[in-house]
């Protein structure tokens, strides 16, 4: 298959995606960039860091600005006015950038290339968003698998000893308080503790669902029969994976972007409903009631 | 001219994880950075960084991190932060130049990361450790496993 075809592939034939449905996701990459950069102001995860919070904090109200500015009709010159700032931001933070970072990072240089209200762009500015949430999906998956520590459910049986209680409390579910004890009476940096190895069938089906389910769905979201269901299925496996970690900020960015493979311009309905959840995230960032929904000194 | 420049881009974009893994394999990166997408891979990584004084008689005893001075604990944790995210791809040279300058009565400083990660063969903790000794006449030996 040509490239070219290769990359409309995954596009929208029958055209339903208008522009103003990427135009609110792009208000909403500006949002979730906005949030990031009061969240590296008011909470510092990294020692040595070598841009400090003042930067953060300039940065945080350049990119509040282009989000509302994007708002109006000047959503491209937005992305364009955000984009060094984004990439100060995350340059200022490698080798510490997180994944996420970098995705919304490719998201907005999308946007400050392409212009959703031109026909041809909006087009191509759908296929290549829509190829990201792919790739990422499915080499996460991939990965899970490659690194051998989910087929016996190594990885979970690990978190739920030492991950922290959040870990144990969701995925500890899964277990017998029999087995709950025995991993939590683990020395975390002795060599001889363990074997990390679920004895639950529960948590080795889960572990296996995982990764089974992260390369299955973003391999479904390629065909246009299974796109809507494998769409769904990756939002909920995304926050799924969330509820014990809670990294909700990148829960709720991936699924904005797989929102774009679901009919109903859902980006462009609930909106609002984002933005005022961005704006929740910043109040508990600030202090207001809701630790639930943030990992504390890991919003990298 | 977009088109093209978009792509190459998603070409790159899903090919990295592959360079990504054998970064991995190679330097010990952290898998959960440098954007190869495999976080919740593996648990983060865990390093620790030993300081011994050196002489022509041999290796003086560790240094006790909690009796660091304020600049040492900061060049130490810079250090393991840095090492933590790009493995052996963050040289121990800069942490033994700086610990010869705080120290001026030692002949040589061997730098030591100790990382443990999980097994999947055994399911249980391997220790693994690589060392530098640096002297203050300036040679450098090689980084390596002792």
């Amino acid at each position: 298959m040509a490239p070219g075809r290769l990359l409309d592939w995954i596009g929208d034939a029958s055209g339903s995606s208008s522009a103003r449905h990427l135009e609110a996701f792009r208000s909403l990459v500006l949002a979730h960039w906005a949030l990031q950069a009061w969240s590296w102001r008011l909470e510092p995860a990294v020692a040595g860091v070598p841009i400090g919070a003042h930067t953060f904090a300039v940065s945080g109200v350049v990119l509040t600005a282009c989000c509302v500015l994007s708002l109006g009709s000047r959503g491209r010159l937005a992305c364009i006015i955000a984009l060094p700032v984004a990439l100060l931001c995350a340059g200022g933070l490698f080798p510490f950038t997180a994944n996420h970072t970098f995705l919304a990072l490719v998201c907005l240089a999308a946007f400050a290339l392409l212009d959703p209200k031109l026909p041809e762009e909006g087009a191509l500015a759908l296929c290549a968003l829509r190829w990201l949430a792919v790739i990422v999906f499915c080499w996460a998956g991939v990965h899970k698998a490659w690194y051998g520590l989910y087929f016996g459910g190594e990885f979970l049986t690990w978190m739920i000893a030492h991950g922290g209680e959040r870990w144990g409390e969701v995925f500890g579910l899964a277990v017998s308080d029999v087995e709950l004890a025995r991993l939590e009476a683990y020395p975390r940096y002795s060599t001889e503790a363990g074997p990390y190895r679920a004895a639950s069938p529960l948590l080795v089906v889960l572990s296996n669902g995982v990764w089974l389910g992260e390369i299955a769905l973003g391999l479904g979201m390629l065909w246009r029969r299974t796109r809507t269901f494998a769409a769904l299925g990756a939002i909920g496996l995304t926050f799924g994976i969330q509820l014990a970690p809670r990294e909700f900020m990148f829960a709720l960015f991936y699924s904005q972007l797989l929102l774009l493979f679901v009919p109903g311009e859902w980006n462009r309905r609930l909106l609002v409903v984002f933005l005022v959840v961005y704006a929740y995230l910043l109040a508990v960032l600030l202090g207001a009631p809701g630790e639930f929904f943030l990992r504390r000194g890991g919003t990298l | 001219m977009k088109r093209r420049v978009v792509g190459v881009f998603l070409i790159a974009f899903a090919l990295w994880p592959l360079i990504h893994r054998d970064l991995v394999w190679r330097y010990d990166v952290d898998p959960w950075k440098l954007f190869g997408f495999a976080m919740y891979s593996v648990p983060g990584p865990m390093k620790t960084v030993r300081v011994f004084p050196m002489s022509q008689a041999g290796r003086g005893q560790m240094l006790d991190f909690e009796r660091y001075a304020p600049a040492e604990q900061r060049s130490v944790d810079r250090f393991r932060q840095r090492r933590r995210a790009l493995g052996r791809l963050a040289s121990m040279e800069p942490l033994g130049q700086r610990m010869l300058e705080l120290h001026p009565d030692w002949e040589g400083a061997t730098v030591a990361v100790v990382t443990l990660a999980l097994d999947p063969e055994t399911a249980r903790l391997q220790t693994s450790v690589r060392e530098q000794i640096l002297w203050r006449s300036g040679s450098v030996e090689p980084e390596r496993t002792p």
